[in-house]
């Protein structure tokens, strides 16, 4: 018996006990995503059946799982004037199989979310498809995401991500991790952005490293279109035909991965400064121990254009598959004949101890456990999870700076919040913020006096 | 030909040089919103930008002087002062203008371009970053800067016979190469001024290591520190330079704290906090206030960096007495309405006077 209630007690740590009593409910055309959200309790399952949703759903119950009866059947549109399709806050969220178009900034995230999954969907035209932010322990696998202004998938300030099997084209960036730690991207096929695969160290986030991450076996080719963000956008700043683009992160392996026709370079490994970042002084700008090891590199670097092609030409010639700028420490590549590598005299050769060519996974072995939060932790959480996603302490990601809101309202907490709830455009060349009047006035609120309050660098 | 030098060139906009190899970031970041293709909004645009214009040269306008001599004090006076760009930028036009009276004065010559020089990094640090300025300010930085990317020119004209022969002529055309291209310059002209630089630079250094009082090595070290390894980058040759600087210039701030950041990036952090806690110590005596205030707010965050928090609040609070004591210094305190003074870039007033 002792053991038995021992079982239970941890069920209900790890927030598994709410499965027992699951429900499930179906949605059928016409009928609302979010109503049925609304009626469902923790653990249940919303089923979807085909037709066109014109709405925005916001999750924020535990475990909760909405499934696609056909996969791609249920379409979410935003008809380009939603900013959000699926924003989920709590725990355990499974969305799963879903059709999204036509919103203007998140089709799907998670904030703050853990334990969560997005699988088997089709998202085209948003600024981010998918993006889990400040999430623990997540799964993106086997989905399908296409013209977007930022990242197709943009893993920001997590940790233990599998990012599996998934198609990313015509998107600025194909792939992000940024600011993420203990993540693995393998099995998917990136083609047709502008670069193919970034790793990024941005400055000015809470989160201050990004490392540990195994790249590999990935298919990342024709990376060479004409970047597509808005000009006030730092993903603005990616110059064309770079495969995979490495920006301050520490400790990535990439390994074979199939890297070919990226006509800049195959691999970019720079370090913040020479990127052009903001400093932040608790951030080490500089990539350190990136490994190359072995990748099939084709056809890579012939053609750099415009500042790519500036900014190598002091090496006199082209067709590079790596570039670096020789900032980093304790690096390593594999030599292979007929690579050409440029800006690694200081690396090492890699060993075949280092391989990561096993690793199979990043996620943990057991569910994230739920935490319950007081209001101030709530707010501190809430900004961590949905303003960093494009706010930095002292530049702009996206939108202004923290600093900037904080010169602007000083202790004004109600005008901030207000402001927030229903933002309105103030600058033609910035991206318009979305309104986070779904948040709830009292998370608001919280956010607001984290914000004016408790926001350092 | 015996030459003095001219006054101690500080150059801290060093610090930004990076920026040069950030072009990929800053150029489109920087891009401005398409531009509205109709001719009537076209023409609005024109009649904005000439009223932007107006009002702009009206914020530029200096004292007419008559003679040389006031003209001469005024330079003295006004082109150190790099907490206020309408003042030094007086400063700087009345040494232009001397110099083109007097042009058999090499002394004066290498002073007014050293003042023009140093006159790029007041105005690198009064763009903005993150928000564009207001529209008049916007037209007046860039008239600012074409005008002394113009004049810096041409007082090298002048001087250019002189390139082999003189230190200081080297030494400033390599620097006066990298700093004037940090703005309003295409980004090719950004990405190949290292390269034009170095070799003025390394004459300079060779033919005399302490020129400008160390300046000339400060910024070799950096743009050495800064470049990739294919284009001459080389973080321990950087350290060697800044090493021999702050021998020759032990109480130059600037070359320590560029020494400090080298071995940071060459994770010597070790040598890093020993140097740093020697700068911590150094006095403003002989500096430039508004150098020094500026080279202690970085060393804020080279401590902050190394994880010393004793040390950067000790850094802090000195600073913030220095300050204090010298009201009139920018203070730099937000950086994220850099460059604009203080100036909130939304309400265009000062954030700690929000209400």
């Amino acid at each position: 018996m002792k053991k038995f209630t021992c079982l239970v007690a941890l069920l209900a740590a790890y927030g598994l006990s709410t499965t027992v009593a699951a429900q499930q409910l179906t949605v059928k055309a016409g009928q609302s995503i979010q109503d049925s959200v609304k009626k469902a309790k923790d653990g249940d399952t919303i089923l979807v059946e085909p037709g066109r949703y014109t709405e925005s759903i916001y999750i924020d119950k535990q475990n909760i799982t909405l499934k696609s009866t056909r996969k791609g059947g249920a379409i979410l549109d935003g008809e380009n004037k939603r900013n959000d399709g699926i924003i989920a806050s709590g725990h355990g969220v499974v969305i799963d199989g879903f059709m999204v178009k036509g919103y203007k900034g998140n089709a799907i995230m998670t904030q703050g979310a853990n334990n969560f999954k997005i699988i088997n969907n089709e998202v085209s035209g948003a600024f981010y498809a998918i993006f889990p932010q400040f999430g623990k322990n997540g799964l993106v696998q086997g989905n399908e995401v296409y013209g977007c202004e930022d990242a197709g998938i943009y893993v920001g300030m997590s940790d233990n991500i599998n990012v599996l099997d998934n198609v990313a084209h015509g998107n600025v960036m194909g792939l992000e991790f940024e600011n993420t730690r203990n993540a693995l991207m393998a099995g998917n096929k990136v083609y047709k952005n502008t670069a193919g695969i970034m790793l990024s160290l941005i400055p000015g986030l809470p989160v201050k490293d990004s490392q540990y991450v195994v790249i590999r076996d990935n298919e990342v080719y024709d990376n060479n279109l004409k970047n597509f963000a808005p000009p006030s956008s730092i993903a603005a700043s990616i110059a064309p035909g770079i495969g995979i683009l490495v920006v301050g992160y520490d400790d990535a392996t990439i390994e074979n991965n199939l890297i070919k026709d990226n006509r800049g370079m195959g691999i970019f490994v720079l370090d913040n400064v020479t990127f052009g970042m903001a400093d932040d002084p608790k951030v080490d700008p500089y990539p350190d121990n990136t490994r190359i090891m072995n990748n099939t590199f084709v056809n890579n670097g012939e053609k750099p254009e415009g500042l790519i092609a500036e900014f190598i030409a002091p090496a006199g010639r082209v067709g590079f598959e790596v570039v670096t700028t020789g900032k980093g420490k304790g690096s390593c590549s594999v030599n292979q004949e007929g690579v050409d590598m440029l800006g690694t005299n200081r690396w090492a050769a890699c060993d075949s101890s280092m391989s990561k060519a096993d690793y199979k996974t990043a996620m943990l072995d057991a569910p994230v456990p739920s935490v319950p939060m007081t209001a101030e932790q709530r707010g501190r959480l809430t900004y961590l999870a949905v303003c960093t996603g494009c706010h930095t302490y002292s530049s702009v990601l996206h939108g202004p700076s923290i600093q900037s809101i904080q010169a602007i309202y000083g202790k004004d907490e109600a005008a901030l919040a207000k402001f927030v709830a229903n933002p309105v455009r103030k600058r033609a060349d910035f991206a318009e913020m979305p309104p986070q009047a779904y948040l709830g006035d009292e998370t608001i609120k919280a956010i607001s006096h984290y914000i004016l309050n408790d926001v350092h660098q | 030909m015996k030459i003095r030098p001219p006054k101690p060139l500080t150059v801290a906009a060093l610090v930004g040089l990076a920026g040069l190899l950030g072009a990929y970031t800053h150029a489109q970041a920087e891009t401005k919103a398409p531009a509205t293709t109709t001719l009537e909004a076209e023409m609005q645009d024109l009649v904005k930008q000439a009223a932007y214009r107006k009002e702009a040269e009206s914020l530029m306008v200096c004292a007419p002087l008559k003679d040389a001599q006031q003209k001469a004090a005024a330079f003295a006076r006004l082109a150190v002062m790099k907490w206020d760009r309408q003042q030094m930028g007086c400063g700087v036009r009345y040494g232009f203008e001397l110099a083109q009276a007097q042009p058999e004065n090499v002394e004066l010559q290498l002073q007014v371009l050293g003042a023009h020089v140093e006159y790029f990094s007041v105005l690198d640090k009064s763009y903005a970053r993150l928000y564009s300025a207001s529209p008049v300010k916007d037209v007046e930085l860039r008239l600012r800067w074409t005008e002394t990317r113009e004049h810096s020119a041409q007082l090298l004209k002048g001087l250019a016979p002189l390139a082999g022969q003189v230190a200081e002529v080297s030494a400033l055309r390599g620097i006066n190469t990298l700093l004037s291209v940090q703005r309003e310059a295409s980004e090719k002209e950004k990405l190949t001024a290292p390269g034009l630089a170095l070799g003025d630079l390394e004459a300079a250094i060779k033919a005399k290591p302490d020129v400008l009082d160390g300046a000339a090595l400060l910024t070799l070290g950096s743009v050495i520190a800064t470049l990739p390894e294919f284009a001459g980058g080389d973080t321990e040759r950087a350290i060697q330079l800044f090493e021999q600087g702050t021998a020759l210039k032990p109480q130059n701030l600037q070359l320590k704290t560029a020494l400090v950041g080298a071995e940071l990036g060459e994770r010597n952090n070790q040598k890093a906090l020993d140097v740093l806690r020697e700068a911590a110590n150094l006095s403003d005596e002989g500096q430039n206030e508004q150098d020094y205030a500026d080279s202690l707010r970085i060393m804020v965050g080279q401590a902050t960096r190394l994880d010393q928090r004793d040390l950067a609040k000790q850094i802090d609070v000195k600073r913030d007495a220095f300050l204090a004591a010298h009201p009139y210094l920018d203070k730099r305190k937000t950086s994220a309405a850099a460059g604009h003074g203080g100036v909130d870039p939304f309400t265009g007033q000062d954030p700690e006077k929000i209400q």
